[in-house]
């Protein structure tokens, strides 16, 4: 038997382990663990190798997995889970966890590592305000995220967004800027007097992404190979933990095996799992048990487990919208082909009347296939290449993203069929927050067009949070209490985003590893008292 | 001259390498089993019977007719770019500000005609 078993790899399920193996308690982590193939990994520049080499197995693979949203349109995925590498994130999850979607696209990984495999891998700090409603304090949390710091590795910069951010010490020097983001950033320097008085601030963001060397891990060679290659050593993930935990024995990684539920013979938990393998039913008998898979597949083994079929659970994710921006100066100039290819820069708007605040990422877009934009332009075919030629090095992404409460959420049910059942709501996006924006981007050089603005499909945040509550007081079915306990449910402990009854604009990555990190030191002080 | 050859010279003006022809039409049947007939028809008809089928896609796309064809010049796009001889097609290598406008300011004219006389060929396509 097991003192702890961790369902899932993830961000939450790594940090849980820590905080076990800190305590001296060697936890067991069940895992579906699907891995990448093993492919012999690009070492240069992504521009410099598509100029030598044919790359049609890089970029659409050898079963042309890179072409999944042309030849799949009823099943789209993120662009980045499009390539072909990087597609075993999300491979087989239809099998393992089928759903019916309503209005919803939902992204799940039962990959080692999970979802954080092809994250943005942003880690921000929430402060009092995103913590507002939720039981557990700035200070309560703040330990955990220095010694999480120490795990990641981090960089970024006290800027501007300190306010909004926290002050984080030791942090590596930000990464370099490409040409269009240090155009934007001398621009909102020289007006950011009158920015900041509208509730507008820009700055470095905070990435688990190294600009130096760190321990074993290389710092970021700005390759662009953001999209095409996983396991870049200097974008943090959790199966780098993994592996040195398991190396280091550590843990008990048991791979092959998908969690459906459990069940409780006086104190001893009973988790059955298939064997993927074999689809046989194993038991894994436990102490405690800690649910890290995820705020969807948390939500399913609850609901399973309980064999109700009749709840509907919110689901919240962060709602977003994409906008194209153009530098008018930069048409026609070269692409930047040395480049990190994801976030560059964070912006916040802090609306007047006490709203929470929105926050964005302004992306590089030099990683992608250039073919991912040819329908973007509607010109003809040839054209349209001229555009992608001139106009893609004058562009950037800005992913805004909004603040999301049960109100607008999603709903979540499970179906006697073992079907998850989602059915997402339409968010309010107001005509006059957008037009607000591209004012706003406008007074940096950058320019768009209301029609331009994409919104991000409901579930395409993939900040997937909300499904079992943490509340103060649990009195219901699928909270649970300020330890992480799940109401009803003794020894059963939730440590991934299900916990968070509201989503800040704020990426909750960091937040969900401090606090499964504080969860898993919470359940070790029980385990010793008990043992 | 196969569909391939014909697709890919609307787009690129030279002829199609052997490797991105194989694998053209390896895509394309994949594709073409998720439409029905009539669009495989439509495109078969396009692309035999029709000289400028580069204007038919830009008309076929705004007007959410074709496609098929649509779909095979994306395709075509995709399999183009992983060719390192196609790079230049895709990246400006160079800084060229002022040659830059003049080519779009091109681009977006020529990209008129072609839609006029794109609309007035979606006409001569059956079914359509």
């Amino acid at each position: 038997m097991f003192d702890v078993v961790i369902v899932g790899s993830g961000l939450s399920g790594v940090a849980a382990a820590l905080g076990f193996i800190k305590k001296g308690i060697k936890p067991c982590i069940i895992d579906v663990g699907s891995k990448p193939e093993t492919l012999p990994p690009i070492t240069e520049n992504f521009y410099e190798y598509r100029k030598t080499t044919d790359s049609s197995s890089l970029m659409l693979g050898e079963r042309l997995e890179g072409l999944h949203n042309l030849l799949h349109k009823d099943r789209p995925l993120p662009v980045k889970l499009t390539s072909p590498r990087m597609q075993f994130v999300v491979r087989g999850s239809q099998s393992f966890s089928p759903t019916i979607e309503e209005n919803y696209r939902l992204v799940q990984s039962f990959a080692s590592g999970g979802l954080a495999n092809a994250w943005g891998a942003g880690v921000y700090r929430y402060n009092k305000r995103d913590l507002d409603g939720f039981p557990v304090s700035e200070s309560e949390l703040s330990p955990y995220y220095e010694e999480i710091k120490q795990e990641i590795g981090m960089s970024g910069s006290n800027d501007d967004l300190v306010k909004y951010f926290g002050r984080e010490d030791r942090l590596q020097h930000p990464l370099e800027l490409s040409a269009n983001a240090e155009r934007l950033y001398a621009k909102y320097s020289s007006h950011k007097k009158k920015l900041n008085r509208e509730g507008v601030f820009l700055g470095r963001p905070r990435l688990a992404v190294l600009s130096e060397d760190f321990g074993e891990r290389k710092a970021c060679d700005y390759s662009n190979l953001e999209f095409w290659q996983p396991d870049l050593s200097y974008i943090y993930t959790p199966t780098l933990t993994l592996k040195k935990l398991i190396k280091e024995g550590k843990v008990i990684y048991k791979s092959g095996y998908l969690a459906k539920s459990w069940t409780r013979e006086d104190n001893v938990l009973f988790v059955h799992s298939e064997d993927i393998r074999d689809n046989s039913i194993v038991q894994f008998r436990c102490r405690k048990l800690v649910l890290a898979a995820g705020a969807v597949n948390s939500a399913r083994l609850a609901l399973a487990s309980n064999r109700d079929f009749q709840s509907r659970l919110n689901l919240l994710d962060n709602p977003a919208l994409q906008f194209p921006l153009i530098l008018l100066h930069r048409i026609g100039s070269r692409l930047e082909t040395r480049a990190f290819g994801l976030t560059q820069l964070n912006i916040v708007f802090a609306f007047e009347g006490g709203q929470r605040p929105l926050q964005g990422s302004l992306l590089e877009i030099t990683s992608p296939a250039r073919a991912e934009f040819f329908q973007n332009f509607p010109f003809s075919a040839r054209d349209n290449l001229i555009f992608i030629r001139n106009l893609l090095p004058a562009m950037m992404v800005l992913q805004l993203f909004f603040p999301s409460a049960p109100e607008n959420g999603a709903e979540l049910k499970l179906n006697a069929d073992d079907k998850l059942e989602l059915r997402g709501k339409d968010f309010p996006f107001q005509g006059q927050r957008i037009k607000s924006v591209l004012k706003t981007f406008r007074k940096l050089g950058a320019y768009s067009f209301p029609s331009l603005v994409i919104k991000v499909p409901n579930g395409f945040g993939i900040h997937y949070a909300g499904t079992l509550p943490m509340v103060s007081k649990p009195n219901r079915s699928y909270t649970c209490s300020p330890n992480g306990e799940l109401y009803g449910e003794p020894g059963v402990f939730v440590a991934d985003a299900s916990v968070l009854p509201v989503l800040p604009a704020k990426n909750c990555s960091f937040f969900v590893m401090a606090n499964a990190m504080r969860t898993a030191d919470y359940m070790s002080s029980v385990l010793s008292g008990e043992l | 001259m196969s569909d391939a050859e014909k697709i890919y010279k609307a787009i690129f003006k030279g002829s199609i390498p052997p490797s991105i022809e194989e694998k053209y039409q390896k895509v394309f049947e994949v594709l073409a089993a998720g439409f029905s007939e009539v669009c495989v028809e439509e495109y078969k008809t396009a692309v035999e019977d029709i000289h400028d089928i580069e204007a038919l896609e830009l008309a076929g796309r705004f007007r959410k007719k074709l496609p098929l064809l649509v779909h095979a010049f994306e395709i075509m796009v995709y399999i183009a770019e992983t060719v390192p001889g196609n790079q230049s097609e895709f990246i400006n290598y160079k800084t060229r500000k002022i040659f830059g406008f003049l080519s779009m300011t091109y681009g977006g004219c020529r990209s008129t005609v072609k839609f006029l006389k794109g609309l007035f060929l979606l006409r001569k396509i059956k079914n359509v």
